[in-house]
Order: C-alpha cells, then sequence, then structure tokens
C-alpha cells in the first residue's frame, strides 16, 4: 500500500491529461509526463524554472497569458478551450482547466481534438440540411407560381368574358375559383418572401426614423383609410438588413391597424429602449388585444386566429417577423389581453 | 319510405368548402337541415344554444351527424372536440365525422384513429358516394 503522497505522485504522474503547475511569475513548477510530452520536454528537470513564455512561444498572442494572469489575481477558475500548436502533435485542441493554487496556477487540459471534428461534422450536415429545406421551399413556391398564373389568367377571362352565359350555380363556382386563385397568389407570394428571408446578409447602418418614415409613407392609403395615428420618438441607427428590417416594421404597424377596434382610431406608440446587447423595441396598439392562450401561437406559420371572412390573411406575416428578428439574433414577442390592445416587443442585437 | 336525418353540421373555417358539401349533401337529399358553421367556436354555441343561438331556447338541436375540418383557426377541430367532450350527452350530436385535406398527415390519421368520439375521417372532397358510405354504416334505417 503506498501512503497518500506516494499514490497522488504515481496518479499524477501516469494521468492521459496534461497536468502543469506555474508560480506567480508563471515559470514552470511542475508537470506530469503528459504535460511534458505536449511541451517535448526531455524530462522535468529541463523545464522547472522555464517561463511560461519559453516553453510556449507565441502563448502572449493567443490571449491565455492574461486569462492566468486573471486566475492568480481573482482566485476564479476558469475553463477554457483554445487551440495549441505542439511541435511534436501539430496543432490540436485542449479543453482546459485553470485553477488557483497557493504556489500559483494550476493548468489540467485535455486533448479534445476529435470531439471537435466531430461536432464540426455536425454542424456541416446541420447547414447542409438547413440549406437543402431553404431550397426546397423556395423551389417549390416560385414552381408553383407559373401554373398558378395560368390559372388566374384564364379564370380571370372566364370572369369578364363567359359569366353571362352561366346560371346563378356556375356564377357562384366560377366567384369562389377567382377567390381561391387570389388567395393561393398571395399564399405563393408570401411564402417565397418568407423563404428569402436571411439569404443575403448585407448589414448596413440603418437609420430607423428614416426607415420608419419610408414605411409610413408605404403605407400611406391603408394608414388613412382607418384614420390611424402613428407615433414615434427618436429612434436609434443600428446595423441591419435594411429591406428586411422594413418588412418586419411594416408588417406589425399592418397587423395594428388591420386588427383594430371597429369604433376607435388607431393609434400606434412606437418607441425603444437600450439594453445591454441590445436594442429592445416596443410597438403599442389600441386593437382588439390577443388571448393570451395564443400569444406564442400567432409566431407559428399559417397560425391564423380569425376566419377570412372576418379577416384576410395567410398566417405568414408574423412568422416571417419572427424569422427576421432571428436573423438579427433578437427575439419577438406580445403582451396583450383580449380586448385590450396589444404590445408587440422585439429585439435587434447592437 | 324511409325517414331523412333532422340535422347534419358542417364546421370549416374556408366558406367555398361548407357550399361545396352543403350542395353534395343537398343533392343526395338525406337530412331535413344542413348548418354551417365557420369556426370550433361558432358551433360549441350551436350545440349548446349559446351566443347568437341562444334564442334557440332549450331545446338542443343535437345533429345526427358532424362533419368537422381540422385545420381552423383559433380552435382546431381536435381542440373542438375536447371541448366537445365536455359537453353533457343531451347537447352532443350523434356521429362526428373528420374531414382531412387531400394528402392527409399521417399524426392526424392516427390522432383520428384514437379519439373514441370520432366515428371515421374522411379526405376532402366530399362525394356522394361517401355520404352513402355513412348512412349504410351509422343510420341503416334511414333513407
Amino acid at each position: 500500500m503506498l501512503t497518500n503522497a506516494a499514490f497522488l505522485s504515481e496518479f499524477f504522474d501516469n494521468a492521459p491529461l496534461v497536468f502543469t503547475c506555474f508560480d506567480e511569475k508563471l515559470c514552470i513548477t511542475n508537470a506530469n509526463k503528459a504535460g511534458l510530452a505536449i511541451i517535448k520536454a526531455a524530462s522535468k528537470e529541463a523545464v522547472i524554472g522555464k517561463h511560461i513564455e519559453e516553453i510556449s512561444p507565441g502563448i502572449r498572442e493567443t490571449g491565455r497569458l492574461e486569462i492566468y494572469d486573471n486566475v492568480l489575481k481573482t482566485g476564479k477558475p476558469v475553463h477554457l478551450r483554445s487551440i495549441v500548436t505542439v511541435p511534436a502533435l501539430g496543432s490540436k485542441h485542449m479543453g482546459a482547466f485553470v485553477f488557483r493554487i497557493e504556489s500559483g496556477i494550476a493548468i489540467i487540459a485535455l486533448d479534445v481534438s476529435e470531439w471537435v471534428e466531430e461536432e464540426k461534422k455536425i454542424i456541416r450536415q446541420l447547414e447542409q440540411k438547413n440549406k437543402e429545406l431553404e431550397q426546397y421551399a423556395y423551389v417549390a413556391s416560385h414552381d408553383l407560381q407559373e401554373p398558378l398564373e395560368t390559372i388566374s389568367s384564364f379564370v380571370g377571362l372566364m370572369n369578364i368574358k363567359y359569366q353571362d352565359q352561366l346560371d346563378d350555380r356556375g356564377k357562384k363556382y366560377l366567384g369562389f375559383i377567382v377567390q381561391a386563385t387570389l388567395r393561393m397568389k398571395r399564399l405563393v407570394t408570401e411564402l417565397l418572401e418568407y423563404s428569402r428571408v436571411g439569404k443575403k446578409e448585407n448589414f448596413a447602418t440603418i437609420n430607423l426614423n428614416e426607415l420608419l418614415q419610408s414605411v409610413v409613407t408605404d403605407l400611406k392609403d391603408l394608414i388613412e383609410k382607418n384614420n390611424a395615428r402613428i407615433e414615434y420618438s427618436k429612434l436609434p441607427a443600428l446595423s441591419a438588413n435594411e429591406t428586411e428590417l422594413k418588412q418586419l416594421f411594416q408588417n406589425l404597424i399592418s397587423n395594428a391597424i388591420k386588427f383594430r377596434k371597429k369604433d376607435t382610431s388607431p393609434l400606434i406608440v412606437i418607441s425603444s429602449e437600450k439594453k445591454e446587447s441590445c436594442w429592445q423595441f416596443e410597438l403599442k396598439d389600441n386593437g382588439i388585444g390577443i388571448d393570451k392562450k395564443f400569444h406564442e401561437r400567432i409566431f407559428t406559420i399559417f397560425q391564423r386566429l380569425h376566419n377570412r371572412s372576418e379577416y384576410e390573411g395567410t398566417g405568414i406575416g408574423l412568422a416571417l417577423c419572427k424569422k427576421i428578428v432571428e436573423i438579427h439574433g433578437g427575439n419577438i414577442w406580445v403582451e396583450s389581453e383580449a380586448g385590450n390592445g396589444s404590445t408587440f416587443y422585439f429585439t435587434i442585437k447592437s | 319510405m324511409k325517414k331523412k336525418l333532422n340535422c347534419v353540421v358542417l364546421i370549416d373555417d374556408d366558406y367555398p368548402t361548407n357550399c361545396f358539401n352543403e350542395m353534395v349533401i343537398e343533392d343526395e337529399n338525406i337530412t331535413e337541415k344542413i348548418q354551417i358553421l365557420q369556426s370550433g367556436r361558432e358551433a360549441l354555441d350551436y350545440l349548446t344554444n349559446q351566443g347568437k343561438f341562444s334564442q334557440n331556447g332549450l331545446i338542443y338541436p343535437k345533429p345526427e351527424l358532424i362533419f368537422l375540418d381540422i385545420n381552423m383557426p383559433a380552435m382546431n377541430g381536435w381542440e373542438f372536440i375536447e371541448e366537445y367532450n365536455k359537453l353533457p350527452d343531451e347537447q352532443k350530436g350523434k356521429i362526428v365525422v373528420v374531414m382531412l385535406t387531400a394528402s392527409p398527415n399521417p399524426d392526424d390519421l392516427k390522432k383520428a384513429e384514437s379519439i373514441p368520439q370520432v366515428s371515421g375521417f374522411l379526405n376532402k372532397p366530399l362525394t356522394p358516394a361517401m355520404v352513402h358510405d355513412i348512412l349504410k354504416e351509422h343510420f341503416a334505417d334511414y333513407v
């Protein structure tokens, strides 16, 4: 039976993990076999006392020196993952714990190169699958447009040229076809828009006051028809995709007008607030509100809360908003209760 | 001569679909009345004489046959069935048939099979042959 100290020493030396210790000046005080191998030292005696920069040239550039210093100062352990170039072994991904000991710091490191490779493979597969899915939605909606155009133009012709020759039932049938064709056109267009979002990552600095002004101009007819008022104070400039952000505001504003109360003119108040790592926006309306049980469902594609006879729509609008916000590293949610207006919040990473 | 059904209910948010189904059933001349309802909520109100049907008093419509769409806004078909199951027997109809879209999601099929209150499911669009099959299976002494 080994003594405690001898047991620990044997454990330390033979563990297939890199164990190294440094004093407060970051000179090496101890290393096990795996540790010596990684710094390509012949023996413990050959390296003891050497400064860390002498053992691992270029370590300063990796930022690790600063981290070690911090552990020395604060005593707070850190977990880090870094690429270490070892002459003997090539480039390795190491996962390491660095922690304070009485005489300085200790580092326990493990070669995680295989795990990293595995991870990379999974990410590549995911990216590939995502791309395929996006492409699929895009092609499907694009290719649907052509036969749909044919149906739409000939149904339109029939409606104009042959209506007189149909009896009442025939007219009714034709009416249904015309309506359904229009609906499908809208669905396909919006589905295309949805699948296009995020395809181009051209971010630029955008002045939101200008952007909102142009949204208001685009929605002029809708705003005037509903006698709606849109108020916003000074909004920030931020880095985003202009087209997508415009679409986001346009969807949220036109929704607020669409779901207005019959006897109250729509009032939409837009404001922003700087948070730690993002801008948070708020769109408050005085419309019909949304029951709490639907607060999550409304952001799912094709989910609608009303009959088309009450409110037109495809159920894509808010799903599109969610996709846009997520591409900008943010979140979107709603606070509302039925009958009492809604406040939509979203964040954009700053 | 065999008797006709009293009432068939069509629940679908899509107006043209309701009209189409109404025409098919009308042409088969199997029922005194066809009631079109455009949402699950409206259908529950109809069955329980509430909301805009409150003037119907205490005699519940108790339709013999309900055709139910699944994909509807706010309250979908499955959610309707959940609420429907809570109704007392004197407010329930007799047979509920779930209508599925032309290429049904296998999960929907499984779900329809697993709910005892669902007597059957059909793929849209409704045809005269489907109507007769339902009558044969569930209403042998009618029409």
